[in-house]
């Protein structure tokens, strides 16, 4: 695995626009969210493989989009108070339940104690943003109604190695994967958006492919969401606080990464 | 004399609804393609408020048209009864790459590929129901060119795209987004694209989707071919 600080030398526009999307496929040959989204996957899941060549390919392994930059400590030390624990019953209340089949079959599988209090990070769902965090999430313009997260990995909680399925943000137009939404044929239509709260601490990993994130406060990734494994944990003594933003992309949102905003 | 093997060839297929038609027109765009099959009675368009759907242009193959009436059972002809069939709409034969498509080659690429080894295979894919769903948005059973009629009923139509689409998945492994260019370049066809002004007066309705999506021709063909999964061999 390589290290990877973020930075911002490549236009997020012209890599969105290359990427590239492989069909989609029937759920009925698995009884695995993670090998069924790995089918559509473009990635070549080798742990030998450097991914930092990645970010100038088609499929790279994760896309800087800008460095936002303002006074927003008040409001996430509010936010954090707020957040609850997101575990696999909290979670699959937004999803279907044949994706949440498939995801409980990756778990026990797995060995993840989802019985037993297994948390991904804390969480508020729609937070009520207050400037200058609701400023960022206007810059990327998406169709309303997005979704919007407000997470903060605890100390000792994990976000497991997976591939973004969007079980939830797509059920209204492909129900529990019975039919292809737009977005599974393209998946430039719809993109998700880290935009990390405070700067890194030690014991906080955040891993995209082969590459280990380093970033600052202010710093906002994307990534190929169909292609990209990724997984976080935070085994370190503070909090890991991030915005997450998913939405369908529109003019506005294009103009913004390719620095019109 | 050597035997022909369709080095002048790009034998195309995709399901009913795979949205086939419009990437072959716009790969049809490069300087290389003979388009002589193209005629007045051989288009049709749909206007959906004010969205143009289905850019139908040019020869189909297969049951109910003017040409390759038995092409769903090309196996029981002949590679030179198959060879005459391609020429007959064509004008001019004799010059550039010609583009012969049909649903039903589909069914026979095995077939295709040992009788025509020096000719490109192309292949759209889009999904099961939305092929199907995007059939009838072009226009379903309404749609008066090419002909449909082989396909019976919605349940046939339902039934022989899974087939054509699970051929096409099997005999073509990689299915990807491609630009223009890219599958021109697959293709063996020149990136040259004739000019603003002659596509302008081939076809009408690059101008009329240029004006719609207020875009230049490159990005509306680009688009047109991005949005269907293509594989090529």
């Amino acid at each position: 695995m390589q290290e990877y600080r973020v930075e911002y030398s490549r236009n997020p526009g012209n890599v969105w626009e290359s990427l590239k999307t492989l069909p989609p496929v029937s759920k009925e040959n698995y009884n695995s969210l993670y090998e069924f989204s790995k089918a559509t996957s473009r990635y070549h899941f080798n742990e030998t493989v450097s991914d930092l060549e990645s970010l100038d390919s088609d499929c790279p392994a994760v896309i800087p989009v800008k460095h936002f930059d303002a006074n927003w400590n008040q409001a996430v030390s509010e936010l954090i108070t707020q957040a609850k624990p997101a575990d696999f019953g909290f979670r699959k209340t937004t999803r279907l339940s044949g994706n949440n089949v498939l995801e409980e079959n990756d778990f026990r599988r797995w060995g993840y104690d989802i019985d037993g209090g297994y948390t991904i990070a804390n969480r508020i769902l729609n937070p009520n943003l207050q400037e200058p965090l609701q400023y960022i999430l206007d810059c990327f313009g998406f169709e309303k109604p997005g979704i919007v997260k407000f997470d903060v990995q605890m100390p000792g909680q994990c976000f497991y190695w997976h591939l973004d399925a969007f079980g939830g943000v797509l059920k209204n137009e492909r129900g529990d994967f019975e039919k292809s939404s737009t977005s599974d044929l393209d998946q430039r239509e719809v993109m998700r958006t880290i935009i990390f709260l405070d700067d890194q601490r030690l014991g906080q990993v955040w891993q995209q492919g082969n590459l280990s994130l380093r970033w600052s406060r202010g710093d906002c990734i994307t990534w190929p969401w169909r292609d990209i494994p990724h997984g976080t944990c935070n085994y370190g003594h503070t909090p890991r606080p991030v915005l997450n933003i998913t939405g369908k992309l529109t003019d506005k949102t294009w103009d913004f990464l390719y620095g019109g905003i | 004399m050597a035997e022909y093997e369709g080095d002048d060839l790009i034998i195309a297929m995709g399901a009913p609804g795979s949205r086939w038609s419009g990437s072959i027109r716009a790969i049809q765009t490069s300087v290389d393609v003979n388009t002589t099959d193209d005629d007045s009675e051989r288009i049709y368009d749909l206007v959906d408020g004010e969205m143009p759907l289905g850019w139908h242009r040019g020869a189909y193959w297969g049951p109910y048209h003017e040409f390759g009436n038995n092409f769903d059972r090309l196996d029981d002809l002949t590679k030179e009864e198959v060879v005459s069939e391609f020429k007959r709409p064509f004008s001019n034969w004799n010059h550039g790459i010609k583009i012969i498509k049909s649903h039903w080659f589909s069914y026979h690429i095995p077939l295709l590929r040992e009788w025509f080894p020096k000719a490109k295979l192309i292949a759209f894919y889009m999904p099961d129901d939305f092929c199907f769903d995007w059939w009838h948005k072009v226009g379903g059973w309404n749609i008066t060119y090419p002909h449909y009629e082989w396909y019976e009923n919605d349940e046939r139509m339902r039934l022989q795209i899974e087939i054509e689409n699970a051929c096409i998945q099997q005999a073509f492994p990689v299915l990807e987004n491609l630009s223009l260019e890219e599958i021109h370049k697959k293709l063996g066809l020149s990136t040259q694209l004739i000019s603003d002004h002659e596509i302008d007066e081939w076809d009408k309705k690059l101008p009329q989707l240029r004006e719609i999506f207020n875009k230049s021709n490159q990005e509306v063909l680009n688009n047109t071919v991005y949005r269907t999964f293509t594989g090529i061999q």
